[in-house]
């Protein structure tokens, strides 16, 4: 009870309601602005945060975390473009619903399903990342190995278009983190005579060139200019009493969904949106309004966009796995800040864990206030050239990226981070699986070489692990049914050759 | 054969070099860190595993899956690229955007933030397409101001 309550005392600093606040608007605007993502935003955002408290640094990076998902909503209302990719659901029936003239109507009921999906995800959080922390207590290497491997593999199955090259993705950021002193003797690897990388390719640095210069890079590359139409008839904005009801089944499906979802290791905000729509849709009685203006779909989709949020937090700070781009960002962070996600930061600092779920409680409840706000203004926000946020974006993240600890070096990093992007998305591979092996990569191997010291070199000691054994096979199936189902859908779509004449 | 077979067949031939060359690049790097590795010192404690143990896994990954993409790029059996159509027209200046960007850090350090930040970002306003350079300038002069502001004023950060 003395954490609960030190936790949430933590919040009366004024510092960190600042932080909630500066969080939240910078996230509706990063929601707001196609092309600029979460992951984008919470990086370079992470480099400012790192010389303030953790406690001050999470309310802002959480907060722009949690707005973005709010945000995104409204370009993906009004102009059927996702503000982020959590959002792509939304566009099905929001756009549609807009069309109709009840654009305000849909941002009203998506504003109140996106704060109940965000408080039921919250609330997943803070009841299930105890307990589930606590059995993670009784994980030794062995177990922990096998829960990074499941983790890239749930990773490089379910971000990329082809699974070898999800896979080597994975491989690529495991090849990066073996830069700098191996973990177990200390010995400098692939330094090339460089003292600053004895600590390893820097972290923020490279996500920020990974998500930050790559995204606008590839933006500049493939510009083409915007056809979409901003729907400006917003319409009434209360939903009536049968609106209301066809609320009410969607919303449970988006919620539960979503934070399940959540905990799955690279499962975001998008997967769960279109899972939830889906299965919104399969158990409705009116399949067929679904993608034309379905406020049930929208519904669905909304709320398990935001319940996700707890979902991920909850994997990545119980067992140190990240579920998503952004948490592994804020995974990142943590370790700077000398907490290490895991079993160990609930026993050590379960207050800062309280705080968490306050943030994101006031967060949510500010968001849900600033969301029904009448937003006609935004509409022309929607309209601001991309030129200027692409400048804007490269500038910060230049300067941002020196920020972390005065040096050159990490800039150039970030540099060559973008240009890696940049081919990497273009030859179809997700940077997602590399961020992952990179932050990971330590972790596997210090892990496996533990496990191997104790068994004398013998991989036998995982058959002695049914805990490592489970999550093997998790991750045998995975990759056998992501291979299936990719071989199913290139039958399915090869085209017929034609009849000769 | 049709006119429309032979785009197709021609966009399946372009796809499966990519491909290829993709899977030589990734073969190449597995090998560059397999080499880098034997460097290491094969140390062990009560088995074999030193510090060169995880890079040659890491690398046999790299070099197994870069086969396996070769064998499928070769048998044309890999997933059809979903990208966003490159502007052609955009490919130079991308590239000068690249290379404003990589001048300008070289000249930072010796020049100085101010006159090297509004230099270079009004070359890359102008290049991302502002239309005036008065426009430019403009915007690229509020940008500096606000990032010297928030970083060297109140984050103390020396620019």
């Amino acid at each position: 009870m003395g954490a609960v309550v030190q936790g949430f005392a933590a919040l009366a600093n004024v510092h960190v309601l600042i932080g909630i606040l500066i969080g939240c608007v910078v996230g509706m605007l990063v929601g707001i602005f196609p092309g600029i993502t979460a992951t984008m935003s919470v990086a370079i955002a992470s480099s400012f945060t790192l010389a303030l408290p953790p406690q001050q640094g999470l309310a802002i990076l959480l907060s722009i975390w949690i707005a973005a998902m709010y945000g995104d909503r409204i370009p993906a209302i009004l102009v059927n473009t996702p503000g982020t990719p959590a959002s792509i659901a939304t566009t099905f029936d929001g756009y549609p619903l807009a069309q109709q003239g009840k654009a305000a109507l849909a941002l009203a009921i998506s504003t109140v399903c996106s704060a109940v999906g965000a408080v039921f995800g919250i609330a997943v959080f803070a009841f299930l990342s105890f307990p589930l922390a606590e059995f993670a207590l009784n994980f030794g290497p062995a177990e922990f190995f096998a829960l990074v491997l499941f983790g890239l593999t749930m990773m490089a199955t379910i971000s990329s278009g082809s699974l070898v090259k999800g896979l080597i993705a994975g491989l690529i950021g495991l090849a990066f983190a073996t830069v700098g002193l191996d973990p177990i003797l200390g010995f400098p690897r692939f330094t090339f005579g460089v003292l600053q990388l004895q600590s390893g390719i820097g972290f923020i640095p490279f996500i920020i060139g990974l998500f930050g210069i790559a995204e606008v890079l590839e933006q500049f590359l493939t510009h083409s200019p915007q056809n979409q139409g901003v729907a400006t008839q917003l319409g009434r904005w209360f939903p009536t009493k049968e609106e209301r009801k066809q609320i009410l089944k969607p919303l449970l499906i988006g919620s539960v969904t979503g934070a399940l979802i959540g905990t799955i290791p690279a499962a975001g905000g998008d997967i769960a949106g279109l899972i939830s729509w889906d299965q919104a849709k399969r158990l409705s009685k009116h399949p067929e309004e679904f993608g034309k203006g379905s406020i049930e779909g929208l519904s669905a989709a909304d709320t398990a966009n935001t319940s996700v949020v707890g979902g991920a937090l909850t994997t990545t700070l119980a067992l140190g796995i990240p579920g998503d781009s952004v948490t592994a960002i804020f995974l990142g962070s943590l370790l700077i800040w000398g907490l290490n996600p895991g079993p160990n930061l609930f026993q050590d600092n379960p207050t800062l864990i309280y705080t968490i779920v306050g943030i994101l409680l006031i967060a949510t409840a500010f968001l849900f206030v600033l969301s029904l706000i009448r937003i006609q203004g935004v509409a022309k926000l929607l309209s601001l050239p991309r030129p200027l946020l692409w400048s804007g974006i490269v500038l910060f993240c230049v300067v941002g990226t020196f920020a972390v600890q005065n040096s050159f070096l990490d800039v150039w990093i970030m540099l060559g981070a973008g240009v890696l992007g940049l081919v990497l998305r273009r030859l179809g591979f997700s940077p997602g699986p590399v961020v992952l092996g990179l932050l990971l990569g330590p972790l596997a191997e210090s892990n496996l070489r533990r496990t191997l010291i104790i068994s004398n070199g013998s991989f036998d000691i995982f058959l002695t692990s049914p805990i490592a054994m489970l999550l093997f096979a998790i991750s045998a199936i995975a990759l056998i049914t992501s291979f299936v189902r990719s071989r199913r859908q290139r039958k399915q779509t090869d085209p017929k050759p034609e009849p000769e004449e | 054969m049709t006119e429309k077979d032979s785009r197709g067949l021609e966009a399946g031939k372009s796809g499966k070099l990519r491909d290829t060359l993709t899977a030589v690049a990734v073969i190449a790097f597995g090998g560059a860190v397999w080499a880098g590795a034997q460097s290491f010192p094969h140390l062990s404690i009560q088995g074999t595993i030193g510090p060169d143990f995880w890079p040659r896994m890491v690398a046999g990954g790299l070099i197994g899956f870069g086969i396996i993409l070769l064998v499928m790029a070769v048998s044309g059996t890999t997933a059809p690229l979903e990208v966003d159509q490159v502007n052609p027209s955009q490919r130079l200046p991308m590239v000068l955007a690249f290379g404003i960007i990589v001048v300008y850090l070289f000249a930072w350090p010796r020049v100085g933030f101010l006159p090297t930040t509004i230099v270079a970002f009004l070359l890359l306003s102008r290049l991302f397409g502002i239309g005036k350079w008065w426009q430019a300038l403009l915007w690229c002069m509020v940008l500096t101001l606000i990032s010297w502001g928030l970083f060297k004023q109140l984050l103390g950060v020396p620019l």
